[in-house]
């Protein structure tokens, strides 16, 4: 009877225990994956994968923000007008998913951001100014939210880094964003290994090229 | 005992193909059993194959960016399933047909858009006026002598300017002769423009030919300070953003004193153009979905010059003007439910011009009251129901001389149009318009209709037919009883083929005129008995890609018009219409120093003019010399102590040209060119934007 009951109750925890290892898994899966995915039809595969926990979740605020992650990425890779927006669309309602899930998370800002400087590669002249200053009020809100978020810095320098000097940005504007971004990098630690930590390597090889 | 307990776990393999519409494969498709992990994505061949544990009844999905899902429900119970989706036309492709016909829209909302407001401002020889820039599209007329818009054979009185949806009458400074004037409102404060060419929609009425509608801004996002430093004077200007809020504060002065020192005038001032002018606007969000506007401004300006007496070359006429105008435009916009949304606008406006012709003074205050109520209600995917009413109440009273003059008008309408959408190919637009004017004491009532029909993904024909009314101008409404509504009806055809870069367009269009104001033989001398036609067809083609770094724009119109309307003793053509206009513009950006140049060719072939040696049966034979014109601008984009600035630079008649725009005659019939007021100009200006 003890045993019985041990078993069942063994069994039940394992059910229990197994969903959240499930998701766990997947995650833990898709996000290796992550490390050796290069090309953009890689991204969209892997967002794909992404959206596929997301969606089948439903109330998890992580797999929304890789799958809008991805998806930015294939944004960022495509060179037609018409297929960058369209692409970004689909991450920006991702990405809205996830927000409406984990409201005022700095991670969230940060990739929004991200999303709305991939907007102005589709017309520069004409979409440069509205979402510049978007994406500068969407990092600004990520640093509110989070001020040891390194990802924040990291894009600010980032976009300051790549704004013409003319415009007031420019490497040397961009080098101590980019250092203190590193600096919040060494001491960053994050909530799980699912949370975003990406960007470190990055932010070290833009600040070497401060230096040049 | 625990396998027996948790039962045997099935797999079922499911596999397959995904084609689009076209039967061509779909690659890197996400293909997936909805509410589980279980899925893949198909590879370059569009072919996909995956194992999942989920039994029974489930939804297969693919997804694919730019397609609507593709949904299916299949059984899983361990036997293999080959399934090859086929995906429906793309989003890109459902894209709506849009009723055009008549209508160039620029606004940053829209994709597919023909201008950008960016567009007005960087337009060679518009000198940041939205009117110079319009004048660059198909459709208008080069009348170099006066200010407006000149539409397929219309007059400039036969194209009202609306913003937000409000009427404004006096959207350029107050004429004087032979100079033409810039419009009030800086291109600026708009974020969409509509240049209608005919056909235009029935929530506006009284003019003939066009209406121009301009969209104030929204809800700034930015708090900045702005300055503007040019050799005419200067502005400054103060937004200030809030999270539902924002305020804007401008004021500026201008002397046209030393900027005619440096370009020498062919006119003969006394008092160069001078004047100063203010304004304020407020942005409120009242909920997520409502947003109050309100925008009010103050102008005061003077000039005074002479024109020479033809006869006597000793003797001078002074012409003095001053002006006082004020303008306020109030409106709110709000979503009920989700269906339904709601316009309310109203605007004030004050027009006061004191002129001295010579020896005889001549003032005039108009007032216009306005009050505007739109309900909109979505039917269904695209289509909608649109009505509501205006009303507005003008007065104007003046002396001419000694003598007083007034004229009142209280006018009401009421409109309702309906967009139907019967696929997302072909659209109709039926609406309806009736106006009840208070001096003529009469009801119109007219009808506008389009049809537009998608012939590809990028392409569309469209059609339209309308009937438009207006009063008589003001200067024949002395005797009311005695006149009506004129009267135009628009027959318009249009192809046009549009993508992200290029626009092609060709429209087709016949305008037939009757009431006309005429003269008469007998008391009171003045009846609706003219009429007139307008036929002809405008080209535009817009090309943002051949040339690198380059967008350009290339417009023609050919009209055919005659008249016989007021004081023509026969039908002929108007002297502000030529048979061919042509106007080319240049757009280039250089990366390297963040300068864009841009340059602006226009051409009109000769237009009629009154030559009082002519028999009336030859009234209008005659041809001023063609117009040519050559406008360079550019703007430096660059920085002032982190300040973001922009030096402008313009060169206006670069080939000093001196274009004739008719002829005056003296009492022997001798002729005079009336000339621009200045040929060659050179202007140079500097903005700089202070603040976050």
């Amino acid at each position: 009877m003890k045993n019985l009951l041990t078993i069942a109750f063994l069994a039940i925890a394992a059910i229990a225990f197994g969903q959240d290892d499930k998701y766990v898994n997947a995650m833990t899966g898709a996000l290796d994956q992550l490390d050796t995915t290069e090309t953009a039809e890689e991204f969209m595969n892997l967002g794909n994968r992404f959206s596929r926990i997301a969606d089948a979740e439903g109330d998890k605020w992580l797999p929304y923000y890789w799958t809008a992650f991805c998806y930015a990425l294939v944004g960022f890779m495509e060179e037609d007008g018409a297929k960058i927006d369209e692409t970004l669309d689909q991450a920006q309602a991702y990405l809205e998913k996830a927000d409406s899930l984990e409201p005022s998370n700095s991670e969230i800002y940060v990739l929004q951001s991200w999303i709305y400087s991939g907007r102005i590669m589709v017309d520069p002249m004409n979409r440069g100014m509205v979402y510049g200053s978007q994406a500068g009020q969407a990092i600004e809100q990520a640093i509110a939210f989070d001020e040891t978020n390194p990802r924040a810095y990291y894009l600010k320098g980032s976009s300051m880094f790549y704004t013409p000097e003319m415009y007031g940005g420019g490497k040397d504007k961009a080098e101590p964003l980019l250092e203190e971004a590193l600096e919040r990098y060494e001491a960053f630690e994050p909530e799980t290994e699912l949370h975003p930590n990406w960007g470190q390597e990055q932010a070290a090889q833009m600040l070497e090229q401060c230096s040049e | 005992m625990l396998v027996c307990w948790f039962g045997a776990v099935a797999q079922t393999h499911i596999s397959g193909n995904i084609t689009d519409a076209n039967k061509d494969p779909m690659p890197y498709a996400n293909v997936y059993i909805d509410g589980s992990y279980d899925g893949t994505s198909s590879d370059i061949d569009g072919n996909f194959a995956f194992d999942t544990y989920e039994t029974g009844e489930q939804v297969l999905v693919v997804s694919v960016i730019g397609y609507d899902d593709f949904k299916e429900t299949i059984n899983l119970t361990g036997e293999s399933i080959t399934i090859n989706p086929k995906m429906g036309i793309s989003v890109a492709e459902l894209e709506p047909v849009v009723i055009t016909a008549g209508a160039f829209e620029a606004s940053d909302a829209k994709k597919a858009v023909v201008l950008r407001p960016l567009d007005i401002v960087t337009t060679a020889g518009a000198n940041g006026d939205i009117y110079g820039a319009i004048q660059t599209l198909p459709g208008t007329q080069q009348v170099g002598e006066q200010e407006g818009l000149f539409v397929r054979g219309g007059a400039a009185g036969e194209t009202a300017t609306i913003i937000d949806e409000m009427y404004v009458r006096d959207p350029f400074f107050s004429s004087v002769p032979n100079i033409p004037q810039r419009g009030r409102f800086s291109p600026f404060l708009f974020d969409g423009v509509v240049f209608s060419t005919g056909g235009y929609s029935a929530v506006y009425g009284q003019a003939l030919s066009s209406v121009l509608v301009l969209n104030t801004q929204g809800l700034a996002d930015d708090t900045y300070t702005g300055i503007g430093i040019m050799p005419i004077g200067g502005s400054i200007s103060h937004v200030h953003a809030w999270d539902k809020t924002s305020f804007s504060i401008e004021g500026s002065y201008t002397h046209l004193g030393p900027y005619f020192k440096v370009n020498k005038q062919l006119a003969d001032w006394n008092d160069e153009p001078q004047g100063y002018d203010g304004s304020i606007g407020f942005r409120q969000k009242t909920s997520e979905t409502g947003l109050y506007k309100f925008y009010g401004t103050y102008s005061n300006s003077h000039l005074s010059l002479f024109t020479p007496d033809l006869d006597d070359p000793n003797t001078k006429y002074l012409f003095g003007l001053d002006n006082q105008n004020i303008y306020l435009n109030s409106s709110w916009k709000e979503v009920i439910g989700d269906k339904w949304s709601v316009f309310i606008g109203s605007s004030y406006a004050q027009n006061r011009d004191n002129i001295t012709l010579d020896s005889i003074k001549v003032d005039e205050d108009d007032l216009l009251l306005q009050g505007k109520v739109i309900f909109s209600r979505s039917m269904g995917e695209n289509s909608m129901l649109k009505f509501g009413a205006d009303v507005k109440d003008q007065n104007v009273e003046g002396t001419y001389d000694t003598l007083p003059y007034n004229i009142e008008d209280l006018y009401f309408a009421g409109f309702a149009e309906t967009d139907i959408y019967l696929t997302y190919k072909l659209a109709a637009r039926v609406g309806v318009r009736a106006e009840h004017s208070g001096i003529l004491g009469e009801f119109n009532i007219a009808p506008r209709t389009s049809l537009a029909y998608k012939t590809g993904k990028n392409s569309q024909i469209s059609v339209a037919y309308g009937q438009f009314y207006q009063n008589p101008e003001d200067q024949f409404l002395f005797y009311p009883s005695a006149l009506t509504y004129e009267r135009a009806s628009h027959y318009i055809a249009n192809y046009q083929w549009m993508d992200d870069k290029r626009t092609f367009r060709i429209e087709f269009y016949d305008k037939e005129y009757d009431q006309l104001v005429k003269n008469t033989t007998t008391d009171p001398f003045i009846g609706n008995d003219g009429y007139g036609y307008a036929r002809g067809f405008d080209v535009f083609y817009r090309d943002k890609e051949t040339v690198p770094n380059s967008d350009f724009w290339i417009s023609y119109s050919y009209l055919d018009t005659k008249r016989n309307f007021r004081d023509y003793p026969i039908e002929a053509m108007p002297h502000y219409a030529s048979a061919h206009t042509v106007s080319v513009v240049y757009k280039y950006w250089i990366s390297a120093i963040t300068t864009s140049i841009s340059a602006t060719y226009s051409y009109g072939s000769g237009r009629p003019y009154y030559n009082p040696n002519n028999a009336p049966q030859d009234f209008h034979s005659n041809l001023t010399p063609e117009y040519h014109n050559l406008d360079i601008s550019g703007s430096y984009l660059t920085q002032i102590k982190d300040n973001f600035t922009v030096v402008f630079f313009s060169v206006n008649n670069v080939l000093n040209r001196e274009n004739t725009f008719g002829y005056q005659f003296d009492s022997n019939g001798q002729p005079t060119p009336v000339r621009p007021p200045s040929l060659r100009t050179f202007f140079v200006g500097v903005f700089i934007s202070i603040g976050t």
